[in-house]
């Protein structure tokens, strides 16, 4: 027979419990790793240097000096070197990164609104509304990207303006599978029941009660989006779909940049080490968005 | 109360038996004593769930750890058998057949779960494997812990299995997927997985909770036959009163009860049951809703229960029943 | 008769499976209607008809005079200010992302509450359930179930509706928290008049705080009366079954 002294053994022990009910919400940022938010700030940084950049003291990104033709970094006047043809790295760099961030972060956040909404309105609907919205999406996805850009190409003419809407169009299936997935996920839940009884009008339940639920994993997944949308964006600058040279963007330098491989390999990792910090930033970005708003009791 | 948290001094408290007990050099099938279960929380303390709980499981004997959620009752029954939750820090010792499960390496520990010590899960849903015949998974079990040779013993095993949870056409039953049957019938079938291979200890969480009331208590009572048949210890977790009183039936079975990680009544079933001491399980028992209580008056338990966070001992009151007093604070060296 | 929620013979299938052959029932004023029956009974599926989440097949819903079924769009959303739903799981019944305050400043928006009393309403809300003022700053995560499930409760009264519909709205939850929410919904039941169609398995909650009870099995209402005449005499094998599995497990 055990002995009921068994049972517990020693001198009881304070049981750690939560402290006496203090709630305080703290700001999303507040809440996201270090990690996250140096990246936030790096980007931060850097959208303020490219938006400022035509105010800035730079060289012309487009016209150099061509008896000044790849200085190596460190040089006077330019801090950076210059590329082949004796333009300021720092300034190629700059504007490369504008072009680059505008081509890759455009059609992510117009495709993440116009993806959420019809996510949303799919996976809350049901039925017919969701079938007719959901096979739209299919087809959208069905079709290859790189094809959808050469069509507009053709049709628009070449240009930013082109890139944008070729990537966009390319990004809206994903977004809304997300967002459709998510909203199926709780939309038989108690508290969205409870809100359908309330009395509430569709679009309120909508907005209040669907959307913050599922936002944070749509918007961790577009944020992952944006490298894989920077990469293929310089793709299709390479096949001349993109940006028009002389306009700099981060693909192009790159490529520009192979030929001082050999004469002076640290300056044509210039644009290298720049796309590296841009496709590692979203990513921690957005696993910081995850966290944080986990963490508040989203349990996406 | 004096120290007799040694094994070998168990022994030394015959007054805890009541008259007509097993004797008391029965071994007993697992013998958990001081363990602790921790966690890392957020801010990177630890915080104990389980603090310093010892129990001892006889066999053919009902142990029921009774407690609500939080109490610890799952940490502490999934620790003790070598499962501890991810995560956990766990102290203590917990000895079956004289290795202590807390210590030996996980492989040795595999061949001791699911063979000697059996777990019947709460929901049989997340046990069993949707895409296979339930036969076979009784088979693959029975083969894995090499409890039979060929496949005619390992086949009239399984049907033997299947009849002794009191499924009527074990034949019919074995060629089915588990969505082919009924919620009360899978968890029979898990119930027989556990017990297949003759194990020594039945650990059976909440096993009626995920099932209609009528269902649940065949469920229940199906267990508490299976202890004498198989002469197996049953560590019972249930938050129900009632399903406690219906499973710990025999003079020998006892109840625990559980809050804050702390066992603060712990006694025979009858004992428990019918003469609670500690506010706690008093207010659990008058907790449970009939039409004999006006409405608007159930019993509630007491916030200084509720939020007492330091319980004694257990301290006698009567032969092997034994509560928790209330401490002012944490005491070292209390005995 | 005060009766402010019927329904008469409700037909209801999913494809080829009749979850509910024809079920009737009246709720009077400040009573409550316990629901019985065991998974795949139809309790759950009546309650959203009668809320009107859900169509019937055939049959009628009387919500007080008016025929809840017959509602258009912008009559429905202004019939929801009198029935109310208190869901079952705890965990769930709050959304997870606004404060205790924000799901029922929702709840009080949608039912058209005016702005200006919200603050004083939500506090008021809380007391009611004996919760203080501090966890209106909490998330969900923050409350233990029977915390959450008072919440959810106070949300549902938010504007003094005529009807409660309690779907297993104590089923998830801990012997003593379940006193606790079950003591809740007398009271406040004693305060206001509040009428309950009160949906659980549990024979011995529903015996507790009905007045009268509703068995189904299989869709069809195999018994029904006032509550301590059903379960003191049942006529239907369903019910006995019902009752003797309550006392196996009921701690003599």
């Amino acid at each position: 027979m055990t002995g009921l002294a068994s049972a517990n053994q020693g001198a009881a022990v304070a049981i750690d419990r939560a402290p006496k009910v203090r709630f305080r919400s703290r700001p999303v940022f507040s809440r996201m790793p270090l990690r996250s938010q140096v990246a936030l700030g790096v980007l931060l940084v850097l959208v303020i240097v490219v938006v400022l950049a035509p105010v800035l003291p730079l060289g012309n990104p487009l016209t150099g000096d061509l008896g000044s033709r790849l200085l190596p970094i460190g040089s006077v006047d330019h801090l950076l070197g210059t590329d082949s043809q004796g333009r300021d790295m720092v300034s190629r760099l700059v504007y490369a990164t504008r072009t680059s961030l505008i081509a890759g972060l455009a059609p992510i956040i117009i495709a993440t609104i116009i993806g959420l909404i019809i996510g949303t309105v799919a996976g809350l609907s049901g039925g017919l509304v969701n079938t007719i919205l959901m096979r739209a999406v299919d087809i959208l996805f069905a079709f290859p990207g790189v094809l959808l850009s050469l069509l507009l190409a053709i049709t628009l003419g070449v240009g930013l303006g082109t890139l944008i809407l070729a990537l966009t169009l390319v990004w809206i299936a994903p977004v809304a599978r997300i967002a459709e997935t998510e909203v199926a996920r709780i939309r038989d839940l108690d508290y969205i029941t409870a809100a359908r009884s309330s009395g509430s009008s569709f679009p309120g339940i909508l907005a209040r009660q669907v959307t913050p639920v599922t936002l944070p994993a749509v918007l961790a997944y577009s944020t992952s989006l944006v490298g894989a949308n920077v990469a293929i964006a310089g793709g299709l600058g390479f096949i001349g779909l993109g940006v028009p040279s002389p306009q700099p963007e981060l693909g192009s330098v790159l490529q520009e940049m192979q030929t001082a491989l050999y004469s002076d390999p640290l300056l044509s990792l210039e644009p290298v080490i720049v796309i590296l910090a841009l496709s590692m930033m979203f990513p921690l970005i957005g696993d910081g968005i995850r966290q944080a708003i986990n963490g508040r009791g989203g349990d996406s | 109360m004096t120290d007799t948290t040694r094994r070998g001094r168990k022994t030394e408290v015959p007054d805890m038996a009541p008259a007509g007990q097993l004797p008391p050099e029965v071994p007993l099938a697992l013998d958990a004593t001081d363990v602790s279960v921790s966690f890392r929380s957020t801010g990177g303390r630890w915080s104990t769930v389980v603090d310093r709980v010892g129990l001892g499981f006889e066999r053919a004997q009902v142990t029921v750890l009774l407690g609500e959620s939080g109490s610890g009752k799952t940490v502490f029954a999934r620790s003790i058998t070598g499962m501890a939750p991810f995560g956990a820090r766990v102290d203590g010792t917990a000895i079956f057949d004289d290795r202590d499960l807390l210590k030996i390496s996980r492989r040795s520990l595999r061949t001791i779960q699911g063979d000697r010590i059996g777990m019947v899960p709460q929901d049989p849903n997340s046990s069993l494997d949707p895409m296979r015949r339930i036969g076979g998974q009784i088979i693959e079990t029975l083969e894995q812990h090499r409890r039979v040779d060929g496949r005619d013993a390992a086949h009239a095993r399984m049907i033997e299995l299947l009849t002794l949870v009191h499924i009527h056409d074990p034949e019919r039953v074995a060629r089915c997927y588990p969505h082919e049957v009924s919620g009360g019938m899978r968890q029979r079938i898990a119930i027989a997985i556990a017990i297949c291979c003759d194990p020594e200890l039945i650990v059976a969480d909440e096993p009626s909770s995920a099932l209609d009331a009528s269902v649940g208590v065949r469920v229940v009572q199906l267990l508490g036959d299976l202890r004498d048949r198989l002469n197996t210890a049953i560590l019972f977790i249930t938050h129900d009163i009632g399903i406690a009183a219906l499973i710990a039936n025999q003079p020998g079975d006892r109840v625990a009860v559980m809050l804050s990680g702390r066992i603060v009544e712990l006694g025979f079933a009858s004992q428990v049951l019918h003469n609670a001491h500690h506010p706690y399980t008093r207010a659990l028992i008058a907790a449970e809703p009939s039409a004999a209580v006006a409405r608007g008056h159930l019993a509630v338990v007491p916030d200084e229960v509720r939020s007492q966070r330091y319980w004694s001992e257990l301290i006698p009151v009567e032969p092997g029943h034994g509560v928790a007093k209330p401490l002012e604070h944490a005491e070292a060296g209390v005995a | 008769m005060n009766t402010v929620l019927a329904a008469d013979n409700i037909v209801k299938s999913f494809g080829a499976f009749t979850a509910l052959h024809g079920v009737s029932f009246s709720l009077e004023r400040g009573k409550t209607l316990g629901v019985v029956g065991e998974s795949g009974s139809g309790k759950s599926t009546l309650g959203r008809i009668v809320m009107r989440l859900l169509n019937p097949d055939s049959g009628r819903v009387w919500l007080g005079g008016e025929d809840l079924l017959a509602l258009d769009r912008s009559q429905l959303r202004a019939a929801r200010r009198r029935i109310q739903l208190v869901p079952q799981d705890p965990r769930n019944a709050l959304n997870p992302t606004m404060t205790v305050r924000q799901n029922l400043y929702f709840q009080l928006r949608a039912q058209g509450v005016p702005r200006n009393t919200w603050a004083s309403t939500v506090e008021r809300l809380l007391a009611q359930v004996s919760l203080p003022p501090d966890y209106l700053h909490a998330f969900p995560h923050e409350l233990s179930g029977g915390q959450a499930q008072r919440v959810a409760i106070s949300r549902a009264i938010a504007n003094n509706p005529d009807v409660l519909v309690c779907d297993e709205a104590v089923s998830a939850l801990d012997k003593s928290v379940q006193a606790q929410v079950l003591n809740t919904f007398a009271d406040l039941q004693a305060e206001t008049g509040v009428a309950m169609f009160f949906i659980s398995h549990d024979l011995a909650v529903v015996e507790h705080i009905s007045d009268d009870v509703l068995v189904l099995n299989r869709g069809r209402t195999v018994e029904s009366g006032a509550t301590s005449d059903v379960l003191a005499d049942p006529q239907d094998p369903y019910t006995r079954e019902l009752l003797a599995a309550r006392h196996l497990a009921a701690p003599s």
